[in-house]
Formats: C-alpha cells, structure tokens, sequence
C-alpha cells in the first residue's frame, strides 16, 4: 500500500466543536468538542480503519470531511489542497470525489424516488452521463453491487435493509469517487448480511480503485479490511498504525483495553481489562491526557500533561506510558 | 428499525380512506357540495353572462316568509327570495373562499416554513419573528383591518383570511422540514453536491407535502366559517348571497317562527365544516400515521 505517497486525504489538527448556547440571548457558554485536533493520512487504494466506543466523534469526523459540519479550526487537505480555500467548482469536484454510506440504510434513501432516480441523479448533476444513459448507467451499477437490474424501477421500501445498503453504495459509486467513507455502515445489518456486504465493499475497492475510511466500532471487520488502524478516544486519536500492528501489539492502554474486550473467535480472550468509571464529558474533557481518569497504568504527569505523539515502529501514540514491544 | 419507513403507495392510501364508514360519507357530503358549488357558479355566470336577474335574485313580496313546501323546498326570505338557490350560491362564495384563501396561505406558508426550517439560523429568525408577530395580533381583528383597507366584498375576504392564516401551514412545515434536514438522504444529497434548491424542493418537499394536503383540509372549513363571520357582521360579501348574509337577515324574524332560512343555512355550514374536519383527519391517518398524535 502506498502510504509513502502523498496522502490522497489528509487532515491535520482538525476541531470540530459545537456551541452549547444558554439563555434568550443564545449566549455560548462552552463547546462539545466532538473532534478535538485530529491528524490523519488516508493513502491512494489504502483502507483506514477508524475504531472508537460510541459518542468518541468518529461520525463528526466523517460529517466533518463530508464538509456537513464545518470544522473549527484545521485543515482539511485533498490532493494537497485545503477545502477552506477551494473554489466553488473545485469544491463541487470535491464533494463528487469523496462520498459517505451511512449507517441506517432504512433513513438513507428518499421514500419518495426510485432507484433509477436515486442512482443517476448524482452523475446527471455532475454531467457524468446523459439522460439518454441513465438506464444503462444504472444497470451496471446495481449489477455491480450484487442487485438485478430490475430493482431501479422500484422505491426503496420494497427492499431489505442489506438491500438498501447496496442501493446506498451504488448511488455514492454512482459518481466515481475516490474515496468512501463507510459510517458505520455495517451496523445496523444481519450478520450474515455484513458479511456480504463487507465482501462486496472489498471487491469493489479493487474494481473501482477507492480508498476507505471505514468507521465501525467491530474489530473483526476493521481485521477483515483495514490496512491501517487509527483508534479514538474522546475527539482525540489515540493510536494509529497498520493493522497487524494495532491489532498485535497495541500500545496505547485504550487500545489494548478495547483490544481485550472484544469477543475473539474460540472464545479465547486475552487477560481483561477493566475499564473503570465512564466515558467523560465532551464538552469539559479532563486535563493532561483524556484518558487518565480510566486508565490502569496512569500517574501524575497524565493528568497534568497532554501527550504528544510519540512514533515507534510506525505506531504513532498519544501516550506517556506507551509500552511498545520490544 | 427506524420510524422512517416509506409510506406505502397510494392502494393503501385509497383503502384507508375508504374504509372508515364515516370517512366514506364524509367524501360524499363533500363531492356533494362541490357540485353544488359548480352548479352554483354556473348559474351565476349564466346569468352574469346573459344579463338577466338570476332566479335566487328575483324579489317577490307577496311571497315572504313562506314554510318550506313543494313551490319552495326550503322556504322563502324575508324579500320573497327562495331560500335553496341562495344556499346553492351561498356554497359557491364558501367554495371561492376556502379555495382562493387556502391557494394564497399555503404557499406563503409552505415556502416561508421551507427556508426557515431548512436554511436555519438567522433565516429561521427572521421568519419566525414574522409568523410570531402575525400570530400575536387576534386573528379576526387583523382580518377585518385588512378588509377595511381592501374595502367591503371578496378581495378583502381573500386578502384577508389568505394574508393571515399562512402562520399555522408555515409553522407545521418548518417543523417538518427541519426534521428531515438531518436525516441522512438528505446528507447524502448534500454529500452528493447538489444544489440548496434541488435538495428542499425535490427531496425533501415531496416528503413533507402531506402536510400541505392536511392543511388544507383545516384551512378550507376555517375560512369558509371566518368568511360566514364577517359577512354576518356586514364587512364581507356584499349584494350577492352568502351564508353570513342569509344567517344574518334570517335572525331578524326567528322569533317570529320563521326558521327555516335559519336551520337550512346553519346545518349546511355545520355540515361542511365537520365533514372537512373529519376528513383532515382521516388523510392525516392515511397520509402519516405519526402526525395522529400532533393534534392541531
């Protein structure tokens, strides 16, 4: 994988905050830093895996690089050019090359369109094809997704939930992205239709030569197909580096708590770590680094200095007391 | 899953409405009336056209205050007049009313709710100050000033009702709208590049437009019984027969046991206002199970 190479996505020190306001006169009176200085590198053809607990900002992060929320401060670069300073037709480019699947695929298609519709509308706009090839257009891509092309005349309830999901990736494939985003998007599926899925999204990354970031909170899907791995804590990335690292030899004390309470297949865990206490605010997230309240191995400098990144064997911690495999 | 389950197609939306017993005759009352209000407005022009005096016009002293009988099925008025065909073109102008009024309110209503809920912030302010500021001087006073300034008749009945009841359409889609601002086909809309107009009026409108439907079903009624109001009061129709007027002339000589202009004219403003009513309700069950508990 050619992460050596200029990143095809690359966002640095990103925030994203939002306000909570008081009083008749709407007075802001704190922030929920939902991501709070983000750095990450996506690679041309790489899968990201983003993993973190529920309500650690990995859906803002992707809102924010769908450019649906509007980050407080950072950058966020595509091809080496920051969103904040694009023009409104390079902006237009932007948001073709980079398209999101949503987790629930019952609230992600318009009840109201046909398949056809809701497929070819985005290379229309974006003059992609013509309305005489709409029909074939679309043909190919639900063929492509696993669906018959008679589904493009039917509306979105009469499918399944898995289904709709494959709707949901053909219409984001519809306008030849880059780079997709999965939210979660396996989610809210059967298991066994994960499994399909999964599968499909790794044939079509070869197909279609797309990166991913692929953000689920399920390790084994992140092992299935990520390449790198970075994981969040809090609005904050805690650990990033390739798979077989972060899922061998975590470093971060998060990782490796999140590492030991995942199920693994044989029913063989690892010795367990319990985390205490829950998850703090993020609109008032404690001093030094984030998770000293619940760390295991913390002492005093954690809860007074906020680490900075340490790298080690291409892992890049957020840690003072990382502890690296010799 | 989610309650964002498409609503099935129209078959359901046709058995739903047919199947209530009460829904069914609602229908009827209501087809029932529109022809009236057909028939009515072709004889107006008729005669409009043809420059005679219209029948329901025709002055016949010698035959005032007649009980109902086979001359006349629902009597005559205190000028001779025969009761049913001024009910017929009484249902004409409540027909003008509740279309014209509704066709004036609902788009404002509609497309103000639209921006506001969708674009948000200082938008949203501003078009909520102005629906809240409508909403806070008392209805029927605020109708008549515009009628006053408008002058007596129909324009100022149009102008009146239309110009101030768009608040409630405007503050049901607005609430509408901004539900569905965050649902993810809308991100996905956004995500895909397409245009702030493109995303409200072909996404998320056509989700939203039952709402329209719903509000007119209350709108129509409530301006056809405002109108009869302000018509009862002297400021709205003038010289042509309306429920208002005939309810107004007929009080005169209720004491004296004339009812029959009085019941006729009554039961067909209660008759049309409840089977609208009632069948706002029943396309609001059909149309968006979820709204059943909004109560409005």
């Amino acid at each position: 994988m050619s992460t050596k190479a200029e990143p095809l996505l690359s966002i640095r020190d990103l925030k994203v905050w939002f306000p909570v306001q008081r009083g008749i006169l709407a007075r802001t009176v704190g922030h929920i830093r939902a991501v709070d200085g983000i750095s990450l590198d996506i690679g041309s053809g790489e899968v990201l895996g983003l993993v973190g607990e529920s309500g650690c900002g990995k859906s803002t992060l992707a809102r924010a690089i769908m450019l649906l929320e509007p980050p407080h401060t950072g950058q966020i670069c595509y091809g080496g050019r920051d969103v904040v300073g694009m023009s409104r037709l390079q902006l237009r480019d932007y948001r073709r090359q980079v398209q999101i699947v949503f987790q629930d695929p019952f609230a992600a298609l318009n009840p109201r369109r046909s398949v056809l519709e809701i497929v070819t509308e985005g290379p229309l706009q974006h003059g992609l094809i013509g309305r005489g090839g709409a029909v074939s257009a679309c043909g190919q891509l639900l063929r492509d997704v696993g669906l018959h092309e008679d589904a493009m005349y039917r509306y979105p309830h009469e499918f399944s939930g898995g289904q709709r999901q494959r709707i949901c990736i053909a219409r984001a494939l519809s306008v030849r992205p880059k780079l997709l985003v999965c939210d979660e998007a396996l989610s809210a599926l059967d298991v066994s239709v994960q499994a399909q899925v999964l599968n499909l999204l790794k044939d079509l990354k070869e197909k279609y030569g797309l990166s991913y970031l692929f953000i689920t909170h399920d390790l084994h899907v992140v092992r299935f197909i990520a390449d790198r791995i970075a994981v969040m804590y809090l609005g904050r990335v805690v650990e990033t580096g390739t798979r077989d690292q972060v899922l061998a030899t975590p470093a971060h004390p998060y990782t490796q708590a999140l590492l030991a309470s995942a199920p693994q297949p044989g029913g063989v865990r690892g010795p367990k770590v319990a985390l205490p206490g829950e998850t703090p605010s993020a609109s008032a997230p404690p001093p030094g680094c984030r998770f000293h309240p619940r760390c295991p191995i913390a002492v005093e400098t954690c809860a007074v200095v906020d680490p900075v990144e340490q790298n080690v064997q291409e892992h890049k911690v957020h840690c003072h007391r990382a502890t690296f495999p010799v | 899953m989610t309650g964002t389950e498409s609503i099935p197609k129209r078959q359901h939306f046709r058995s739903v409405l047919w199947q209530g017993r009460l829904t069914r005759v609602c229908l009827v009352i209501v087809a029932v009336y529109t022809l009236m209000a057909l028939y009515g407005e072709g004889v107006y022009q008729w005669y409009t056209w043809s420059d005679q005096v219209a029948p329901y016009q025709v002055q016949n002293l010698r035959e005032r205050f007649q009980p109902p009988g086979p001359d006349h099925w629902m009597g005559t008025d205190s000028l001779g007049r025969d009761v049913m065909g001024r009910l017929i073109q009484g249902t004409r102008i409540a027909f003008r009313v509740g279309i014209v009024t509704s066709l004036i309110a609902i788009p404002i209503g509609v497309l103000l709710g639209c921006l506001a809920g969708y674009f948000g912030g200082k938008v949203d302010d501003v078009i909520v100050w102005i629906y809240s500021t409508f909403a806070s001087i008392p209805g029927l006073l605020f109708i008549l000033s515009i009628a006053m300034v408008v002058g007596k008749g129909l324009l100022g009945i149009y102008l009146g009702i239309g110009l101030t009841t768009w608040v409630g359409v405007c503050r049901l889609i607005r609430a509408e709208v901004l539900k569905h601002r965050e649902r993810p086909y809308v991100l996905a809309a956004r995500g895909l590049g397409y245009s702030h107009a493109r995303i409200l009026f072909r996404h998320i409108l056509p989700n939203v437009a039952h709402i329209v439907i719903i509000a007119f079903t209350v709108r129509f009624p409530a301006s056809i019984s405002t109108e009869v109001f302000m018509s009862f009061l002297g400021i709205g129709v003038q010289g042509e027969p309306s429920w208002g007027l005939m309810i107004n002339s007929a009080r005169l000589r209720l004491w004296e046991g004339v009812w029959w202009e009085m019941t006729f004219v009554t039961l067909a403003v209660f008759l049309i206002v409840l089977s609208f009513n009632l069948l706002g309700d029943a396309l609001r069950d059909a149309l968006d199970p979820r709204l059943r508990t909004d109560g409005n």
